[in-house]
This record gives C-alpha cells, sequence and structure tokens, in this order.
C-alpha cells in the first residue's frame, strides 16, 4: 500500500526549511563571533590608549593623585551618579525568529534647576525681575536666552557630576586625553553588549530548531514502527492455511 | 519594546581598569550607597570576587557587568553557570595580560553549538 504522498512531501519540506535555516543561523553565529572578536580588540586598543594618557597625569600629578583612592567609596558624603547609562529594548530579526536585547545609551539628563552655561558656571536665573517689569516682548527674549542655555548645557556632561573632578580642579590634558578614549570605550561596550546579545539570540533559535528537527524524526520512526507493523499483520493474514 | 531605562554598568577588575571606566562615566553608588565598580588586587579573595559578581548579577539596577579576563578565570564556574541574559557579563582585556578569545565564555558556548551529533 503507497503511503500517502502529501503527508511525506509535507514532511520533507518541513526538514528541508529547517535544515535550511540552521546552515544561516550557522553562518550567523561564526560572522557574529568574529565580530565580537573584532569589537573586543577595539575596545584593547582604546583602554590601551586611555591607559597610556593616565600613566602621562600620574608622571604630571603624582602616583597617588590617579589612583583608588580618588573614587568614590560608601562613607562619600557627595551622591555619585552615572553619567552613561543604558537604555534596554527587546529587538527581533528574520521575521522574529532570533529575539535579542539591544542596549543603547541614554542621551544626557536633562540640566538640573541649577542652570549653567558653558564653562564658566554662570547660574542664569529663570526669571529677571528688571526684564518682568517692562513689556513682554523682553521676557520672551530672557526666556529664549535661558532655553538656548538649557540646550548647550545638556549637549555637555554637568561640570559638577564629571567624574574628572575627583582628580582636583584642574586635571591635566593627559587625564582628559585618558577621559575621551575610556568614553569611546563605553561605546564600544555597548557595542559588544548587542553582539553578545545577538549570538544569544541565534543560539537559542539554533537550540529549538534542532529541538523541533529532533522531535520531528522522532515521531517519523514511530510512524515507520507502526506501519511496519501494520504490514506485517497484512502478510500473516494472507497466508494460507494448510489443515491437511 | 522598553525594557529598563537608565540601568548601569558595572565593572569588576584591576586599579586603572576602574579608573578608566569610571572616569568614563559609569561609576554609581546607589540609594543605599553601593557602588557598582569593585577594585581587584593582590589582597582581594576569590570569595570576595565570586560575592561581588553574585550580587551585581541579583542587582536589578546593572544590566551590563564588565570584568577582566584574567579575574573571570578565577570565577569562571559562576560565569559558566549564568545563562540569563540580563545582566550580560562581557570578558574585557586588562592592562596585563591582552584578550584572549579562547578564554571568552561567550565564544566557548558558540563554538560548542557545532557538535558532530547536530550536524548529521
Amino acid at each position: 500500500m503507497a503511503p500517502f504522498p502529501n503527508k511525506d512531501s509535507d514532511e520533507v519540506l518541513d526538514k528541508s526549511a529547517i535544515d535550511e535555516e540552521l546552515s544561516d543561523l550557522a553562518v550567523d553565529l561564526l560572522l557574529l563571533s568574529q565580530e565580537l572578536i573584532n569589537t573586543k580588540l577595539k575596545l584593547e586598543t582604546l583602554s590601551k590608549a586611555g591607559w597610556m594618557e593616565m600613566a602621562k597625569a600620574r608622571y604630571i600629578m603624582g602616583p597617588s593623585s590617579v589612583s583608588v583612592l580618588q573614587l568614590p567609596t560608601q562613607e562619600s558624603e557627595k551622591p555619585v551618579c552615572a553619567s552613561a547609562t543604558l537604555d534596554v529594548s527587546q529587538c527581533q530579526r528574520n521575521s522574529g525568529s532570533v529575539r535579542y536585547n539591544y542596549y543603547s545609551l541614554c542621551p544626557p539628563s536633562s540640566p538640573s534647576e541649577e542652570q549653567t552655561s558653558g564653562s564658566d558656571g554662570i547660574r542664569l536665573r529663570k526669571f529677571d525681575i528688571n526684564v518682568l517689569s517692562e513689556d513682554g516682548a523682553a521676557g520672551s527674549k530672557v526666556e529664549k536666552v535661558a532655553a538656548a542655555a538649557a540646550g548647550g548645557s545638556s549637549a555637555g556632561r554637568s561640570s559638577v557630576n564629571d567624574p574628572i573632578r575627583w582628580f582636583g580642579f584642574m586635571p591635566p590634558m593627559p587625564l582628559r586625553q585618558s577621559q575621551n578614549h575610556f568614553k569611546s570605550a563605553v561605546d564600544t561596550v555597548v557595542e559588544i553588549a548587542n553582539i553578545q546579545s545577538e549570538i544569544r539570540g541565534v543560539e537559542d533559535r539554533i537550540k529549538f530548531l534542532n529541538r523541533t528537527k529532533k522531535g520531528k524524526m522522532e515521531s517519523k520512526v514511530e510512524g515507520s514502527i507502526s506501519t511496519q507493523d501494520l504490514e506485517e499483520e497484512k502478510v500473516l493474514s494472507l497466508e494460507p492455511l494448510n489443515i491437511h | 519594546m522598553a525594557l529598563g531605562r537608565g540601568k548601569l554598568i558595572g565593572v569588576i577588575g584591576d586599579e586603572d581598569t576602574c579608573v578608566g571606566f569610571l572616569l568614563g562615566g559609569i561609576g554609581e553608588l546607589n540609594k543605599n550607597r553601593q557602588p557598582n565598580f569593585l577594585v581587584v588586587d593582590k589582597s582581594t579573595s576569590v570569595s570576595d570576587i565570586e560575592d561581588c559578581l553574585k550580587n551585581f548579577i541579583k542587582r536589578d539596577d546593572i544590566d551590563i557587568i564588565l570584568i577582566n579576563q584574567n579575574i573571570a578565570e578565577m570565577v569562571r564556574h559562576v560565569l559558566d553557570a549564568h545563562t540569563l541574559p540580563v545582566p550580560a557579563i562581557l570578558e574585557i582585556p586588562s592592562k596585563d595580560s591582552p584578550y584572549d578569545p579562547n578564554k571568552d565564555s561567550i565564544l566557548r558556548r558558540a563554538k560548542g553549538m557545532f557538535s558532530a551529533e547536530d550536524l548529521k
């Protein structure tokens, strides 16, 4: 008795689709692994440049001036807030088959009530009493100036929260350059986290497809065993009985 | 879909690594005055590093943990046991030891995906 042709061709199609997707994912995994290594080597280069500049700053300021002694501790009275924080969202590709987390750095925080203009540290009052006594047009001019200052200060980090301030009020240029290298290193760290997250998503999809493939093969084997039993029964039933 | 905002990057590393990344702006003391970094030196024990790593993993405000690769070797069992996607643990090079892809947990796991049975 011929097997059901449609059922077999559907099963073959599923298996071939799974195998094709597994091949594509294997290539993706290799490419992502290579990208991960390249990005980590980039991080190493940036870190080395940062450490070199840090060593120059230590030479200028003294070895204990740029060390763990300047880092905030639990006993520190001043609040310490990170300026580089993460925004995590979920990402998917390949029609939703591969899902992973996507990290990005949050934009600089909005300026506090104490607005500072650029680098001179002059406070800008929100309301100027003399101007308010004049007509409304001048008042709007003050608002525009305040808004411009807010835009300027939000573009860079507040000098109050800048970690370079832990190392003195007038840090040398090498220390600033070291800070720039490590800010780039933080951006690279986020890239690495995204690649790693994508690798994990691809691995999860590969595991799922392997389990599905294994399940299909097991059900096919069980199906073929039951078909074999039926055929054996038919053969036995057709055998002539030799009574004499 | 946003899962979280304002999450931190933690760092477990030698002095220069911690100073560097804190200069980059990742350092914070939370409301319990707990830092998101640990400076590892010769006097730091393996159990201290382990406890700190486990604490960072448990914290819900840390989504990425940076750890020097040579320090990661000391607590490899904790890294290998961590299978959740968050927080992401990144092995980074230190000043004294360059990055070795053969020791990276992520790459070893990816290599292990290609077993002989799966390729049949």
